[in-house]
């Protein structure tokens, strides 16, 4: 009962209603907070790093702020392993064509990843995480080898949640994923070390789309591409329609034929 | 957690033991299931208005960005404080969304009233000259176009440098603590607004030469000399 009293963590709605008919389940050690799937329900003193909802009591029983947030992950959830595990199932499936598949001990080891990636990077994740995403996005990569799966992904989960990290201003899980397959088959060839040495500047860059040619003066980028050909052996031909406008004005017909002017 | 007509007779939004009108004594405690449902629910509520936050765009937030909307929902709902069983109790057995959606009616009728408050501050205050006074006016003049309900509404997204005589609770967040200044401050305007400003001003230029650009309070060197103080 000590133990209980100082933290009862639930993983699963099992186990909840386990809880409620007076069972406790506990991880056996302590939790970390941004631990996946975990509801935290302190009973004591306890200061989290944000401060203003910090309990200082100490009477009674309370709700850990940092608590809540693992049980907004856990709810927004299905943050559960089980959760995480029916999806990466499916993804399996969809990447069997590129020979690559992942274990159930895989599983369970990205997602004690994904929880420390979290908590050294101090995010709070809401929902299943970034590992099918991730999955989606790097298996048809020609880098990736059925050998080393597991572990590219890890790395690439570490790296993700870094870069998420370091964006500032924040940046669309999809963008960032895209920005880092490009940069993984590109920049870094490859090599997860040298994906892992880009600063989020340059794994942004390779995301950012193809500078536009520069627009003619007067002319929108559009109506500059509209008039532009390219021939056979490459060179650029270009119009621009401002110049098309005559504002020469010959002088009114006076009666003269035709026939003068030559 | 208190009703419409108690917030805007306390003039406050709710606050520890101001929110818990209808609530079970602290001292009797939460027991462990209502501190699972409690958790559940806020949580649901966090996981949702995150999803807002991000535009659905993103699975996982700073700590520091959830901290702010945690508060940012605790204010909105009322909640002082997570350590109070009558909290948890509140949290176990409401229906948070729907009481998350009246929070943010009561507090866009705070906003209203707040500005309406602005407007009678500035009408009130005879045109004293102080930068302090005047810049702060003008900031919550802002306050309206600037304070976000949904995402920051504990934030006070104004520059409040005008010393009051009777300084508001520094417990008080977002439209809470802007609406009880402009309550504060008009109570002084009023009283300095009952004399002539001839007089008003020779008082402060007696008592502060440079009443204009130090952060001085107007009202205090005023009810001194009128020994109201």
């Amino acid at each position: 009962m000590h133990a209980r009293e100082s933290q009862i963590s639930l993983i699963s709605i099992e186990q909840q209603q386990s809880l409620r008919h007076g069972r406790e389940f506990l991880w056996g050690k302590p939790c970390h907070h941004a631990e996946l799937g975990v509801l935290s329900i302190a009973h004591k003193n306890r200061e989290w790093r944000g401060g203003a909802l910090a309990n200082t009591g100490g009477k009674g029983a309370s709700i850990d702020a940092a608590g809540l947030l693992a049980a907004g992950m856990a709810l927004a959830g299905q943050g559960s392993l089980e959760a995480g595990a029916q999806a990466l199932a499916k993804l399996n499936g969809a990447t069997a064509s590129w020979g690559l598949a992942l274990t159930e001990d895989d599983l369970h080891t990205l997602a004690a990843g994904r929880r420390e990636a979290l908590a050294v990077n101090e995010r709070i994740e809401f929902g299943g995480g970034i590992l099918p995403e991730l999955v989606s996005v790097f298996a048809s990569s020609p880098y990736l080898e059925q050998e080393h799966y597991a572990q590219s992904l890890q790395e690439l989960q570490d790296i993700f949640y870094r870069l998420k990290d370091e964006a500032v201003p924040p940046v669309p899980d999809e963008l960032l994923l895209f920005a880092m397959r490009t940069a993984f088959d590109g920049e870094a060839g490859g090599s997860l070390e040298a994906l892992e040495a880009l600063q989020v500047s340059d794994v942004l860059a390779q995301a950012a789309p193809e500078e536009e040619l520069e627009p003619e003066p007067g002319v929108s980028s559009s109506l500059a591409e509209e008039y532009r050909l390219v021939d056979a052996e490459g060179r650029v031909y270009s119009w621009d329609p401002q110049e098309w406008h005559d504002d020469e004005f010959g002088l009114g017909w006076e009666g003269e034929r035709w026939t003068d002017d030559f | 957690m208190t009703s419409d007509a108690d917030a805007s007779e306390q003039g406050t939004h709710e606050h520890g033991s101001t929110c818990s009108t209808n609530i079970a004594p602290a001292h009797s405690g939460a027991t462990p299931e209502e501190l699972l449902a409690a958790q559940m629910n806020l949580g649901s509520l966090l996981a949702r208005r995150a999803e807002l936050f991000t535009s659905g765009e993103s699975t996982s937030l700073s700590e520091l960005e959830a901290h702010e909307l945690l508060s940012c929902i605790c204010f909105t709902l009322g909640i002082g404080s997570l350590d109070d069983p009558s909290t948890v109790r509140f949290l176990a057995s409401t229906d948070l969304r729907e009481e998350y959606s009246r929070g943010i009616g009561r507090l866009q009728r705070k906003v209203d009233a707040t500005m309406d408050l602005w407007q009678q501050v500035c009408a009130t205050m005879p045109p004293i000259r102080n930068i302090a006074l005047r810049d702060t006016l003008a900031s919550i003049g802002e306050f309206k176009r600037s304070y976000d309900l949904y995402f920051a509404a504990h934030e006070i997204p104004c520059s409040i440098d005008y010393p009051l005589h009777e300084p508001v609770p520094e417990h008080l967040q977002g439209v809470d603590y802007v609406y009880e200044w402009l309550m504060q401050a008009l109570v002084e305007a009023e009283y300095i607004a009952q004399f002539e400003l001839e007089d008003c001003i020779a008082i402060l230029e007696a008592s502060c030469p440079d009443y204009r650009g130090l952060l001085i309070n107007l009202y205090e060197p005023i009810a001194a000399h009128f020994g109201d103080v």
